[in-house]
């Protein structure tokens, strides 16, 4: 037995009374927060309640009165072929939104990861256009797709595919998938980034042991990096599938929601209602809607994450 | 030796000063601080630049101080909002600028608009204003706003195109067609145009309508007061598809970008567009003005109509300086502001037009004066029924509907308008 554990207990202060009224540790973390929670309430929160009640009522967005409908206005988007266009389309836009960069980000980052040598340069270029604000996107492809002058046309015509040169956005059935081409080049960027400093982890000692056993490229990739990256699988597809909820932005700058309303998605029909069409408690039933399935999808992604 | 000012006093001088700014805020405001009025306006920056002028010149000559605010490039698809997100967050403008029927209208019918029929009595505007231009700012019997623009929409073309195709200005629907054909014959687009955002293709549908249905019926259907279910609108459907199959709408149009078109005219690349008077100052910057003309779109009907609409100014009830913006309105439409103002197609009678600088402009507003015209489809519908309206079109124009199932189409939409509406 040691001296130090011999040592009677020496206490120099009495412990302090608490005060009545303190504020306890239970609070204090609270009181931290404070100002942020309060920004998030009144700026989010608040404004996501109002718009649950918006969505209850008959309101011109404009009136100073507003009447009580309960659920008519979720009634009425069953009735309206318009919200079942925007659905399918919404849902088009998260499998190939999330596809197409995922794939692309995945070999884009294996291929910069192994190429040392232009790496930073590489990975500035094939992120930049994540940067661009996506109305610009939007706005540079109308011009690149314009039927008459569009780079597009041109590039079909010079290689001698004249025939498939067209309207892409004057035709239902092209429109909606022209559209997602620039949001497939503008997304490509993030899984780059994420996957590649995941990649980045994986211990190099797992290749060299696969190596010397003889696995070949594939089996390496298949066996060992495809699972290292599995938690960013997850990020990437959560965080893209409510980037895809909420597209908007692309969708209004390139189509406008046409031809007709070929190209709406939910974002861009809950703008115009609430916006030119003056209904805007539908358009918030609509809001509400998008706001619920990003919650869906949100929710155990911010869960796990916390878990993690 | 100085004084000192500790913490306390501090305090007492800081929230006595809080305590009274209101005070001396509202006893300066009756001591007879200036009234000065905010006008919001949409016009470009170029357009805004004689207004400025104009209301300057007022405030000089002893008017109140207005001040332009302008929202340029917004369109009627964006300004509305900002009006009513202005209005309606308590930082409404004293006088607006709007266009009129239904993008005017749903500001009307929630009250946010001054009644203006008093005072159109008592400064007697009913003999100054044109009076199509004001019903297109009215509502239920009732006037709301003071028309400044007149704006028809006719066509304008190249008379050098027309030359090389040996075609002249058609005075019937069917010579029009003819014109068309010959173009295209001599490897010209006859005319250009752009489906981006529905309106552009409205404008050529709207005159279809009106070739089809004439202009009794055109107007019972504008107003739902007849079925669109009818063999005239299966006619006009039936054109449009003609219209875009045979190319006299360009290839893709319903994906081109509507604003490309006065490039695209001014720059040869097709013969005929519809548009305003305001074009008329796009030609003065061409390498060779002289070649552009402008004809009315001949319907084969008497009365010989074209579209057209009207853009105002409005007080809203929020404004709590009422009468200075009568006053103002009252300055705007005398003759002689309206002519310092510029304008080539103004709604005031009687305002003189610079024919050097406007010839074309000064044309059409002698057609005005013999001619009627109906409102632009855009803005007789509500935005909802515009919207269901271009959805129709377009998919007429893709083939994805035959006239006879547009026409059923849009006599649902009507139908369903209506249904909102009661």
């Amino acid at each position: 037995m040691t001296a130090v554990q011999n040592a009677p207990e020496v206490r120099t202060h009495p412990p302090r009374p608490k005060r009545k009224g303190n504020i306890g540790s239970s609070s204090s973390p609270w009181l931290f927060a404070a100002p942020g929670l309060l920004v998030y309430a009144a700026f989010l929160v608040y404004p996501a309640l109002r718009s649950a009640w918006l969505s209850l009522t008959s309101w011109d967005g404009i009136s100073a009165t507003k009447s009580f409908v309960g659920l008519e206005n979720y009634r009425a988007m069953l009735g309206d072929p318009v919200v079942h266009t925007a659905v399918l389309n919404n849902l088009l836009w998260i499998v190939v939104t999330i596809a197409v960069p995922m794939v692309v980000g995945l070999l884009l980052a294996v291929s910069l990861d192994s190429s040392v040598f232009a790496r930073p340069l590489l990975r500035t270029v094939f992120y930049a256009p994540a940067v661009l604000p996506l109305v610009s996107v939007g706005t540079i492809w109308t011009w690149l797709y314009d039927p008459t002058n569009g780079a597009v046309n041109e590039a079909l015509r010079d290689i001698g595919l004249g025939a498939f040169a067209q309207s892409w956005f004057g035709d239902s059935t092209t429109a909606v998938w022209a559209a997602m081409v620039p949001a497939c080049w503008v997304r490509s960027g993030f899984p780059l980034l994420l996957y590649l400093a995941a990649l980045q982890n994986i211990p190099r000692e797992l290749y060299e042991s696969a190596q010397v056993d003889g696995a070949s490229a594939w089996q390496r990739f298949r066996r060992i990096t495809l699972p290292s990256l599995r938690s960013t699988h997850y990020i990437v597809a959560a965080l893209s599938v409510i980037e895809a909820v909420k597209v908007f932005d692309l969708v209004y700058a390139m189509t406008n929601g046409g031809p007709g309303n070929s190209t709406q998605v939910l974002g861009t029909w809950m703008f115009f209602n609430v916006f030119q069409f003056n209904q805007a408690g539908y358009g918030a039933a609509i809001a509400v809607l998008a706001t619920a399935v990003t919650l869906a999808i949100g929710i155990p992604y911010v869960w796990k994450q916390t878990k993690d | 030796m100085p004084h000192a000012i500790n913490r306390r006093s501090f305090l007492v001088v800081s929230g006595l000063s809080l305590a009274g700014s209101p005070i001396l805020s509202a006893c300066s405001d009756r001591a007879g601080a200036a009234v000065s009025l905010r006008m919001l306006t949409y016009d470009t920056i170029k357009q805004a630049k004689p207004w400025r002028a104009a209301l300057a010149q007022y405030h000089a000559s002893g008017g109140t101080q207005v001040r332009l605010d302008t929202l340029p490039g917004s369109g009627a698809a964006l300004f509305p909002g900002k009006l009513r997100t202005e209005i309606l967050g308590g930082h409404s403008p004293d006088i607006f600028r709007i266009w009129g029927g239904e993008l005017a209208a749903p500001f009307i019918r929630a009250g946010q608009v001054e009644n203006l029929d008093t005072v159109y009595a008592n400064n007697g505007w009913d003999a100054v204003l044109r009076t199509r231009n004001v019903e297109y700012l009215s509502h239920a019997g009732s006037k709301y706003g003071v028309p400044i623009n007149a704006t028809a929409l006719g066509i304008w073309y190249r008379k050098d195109f027309f030359a090389r195709c040996g075609v002249d200005v058609p005075r019937s629907y069917d010579e029009l067609e003819h014109v068309n054909e010959k173009l295209v014959r001599g490897g010209i687009q006859p005319v250009l145009g752009g489906g981006k955002y529905g309106w552009d293709v409205m404008r050529t549908f709207e005159y279809l309508l009106e070739v089809a249905a004439g202009p009794a019926l055109h107007d019972q259907l504008l107003v739902g007061a007849t079925s669109w279910n009818r063999p005239e609108v299966v006619d006009a459907f039936a054109l449009l598809k003609k219209w875009g199959d045979q190319r006299w709408l360009p290839e893709g149009v319903l994906g081109i970008d509507p604003t490309q078109k006065q490039d695209m005219l001014l720059g040869g690349r097709g013969a005929m567009i519809f548009d305003n008077q305001a074009f008329e100052q796009e030609i003065a910057d061409a390498d060779d003005p002289s070649v552009f003309d402008t004809f009315i779109p001949p319907t084969g009907h008497n009365p010989l109509r074209f579209s057209g609409y009207t853009e105002g100014l409005m007080i809203p009830r929020a404004t709590p300086h009422r009468d200075e913006a009568i006053a103002l309105l009252a300055h705007l439409v005398r003759p002689d502001t309206q002519k310092e103002l510029g304008s080539a197609y103004s709604a005031v009678r009687g305002v003189p037009i610079d024919t050097t600088k406007y010839p074309l402009s000064a044309r059409w507003t002698q057609w005005q004066a013999r001619h009627d015209n109906y409102l632009i489809q855009d803005q007789a519908f509500p935005p909802i029924l515009a919207n269901a309206y271009f959805d129709v079109q377009s998919r007429v124009l893709q083939g994805d509907q035959s006239p006879r199932e547009a026409a059923a189409a849009m006599e649902r939409a009507m139908g369903k308008w209506k249904g909102i509406m009661r």
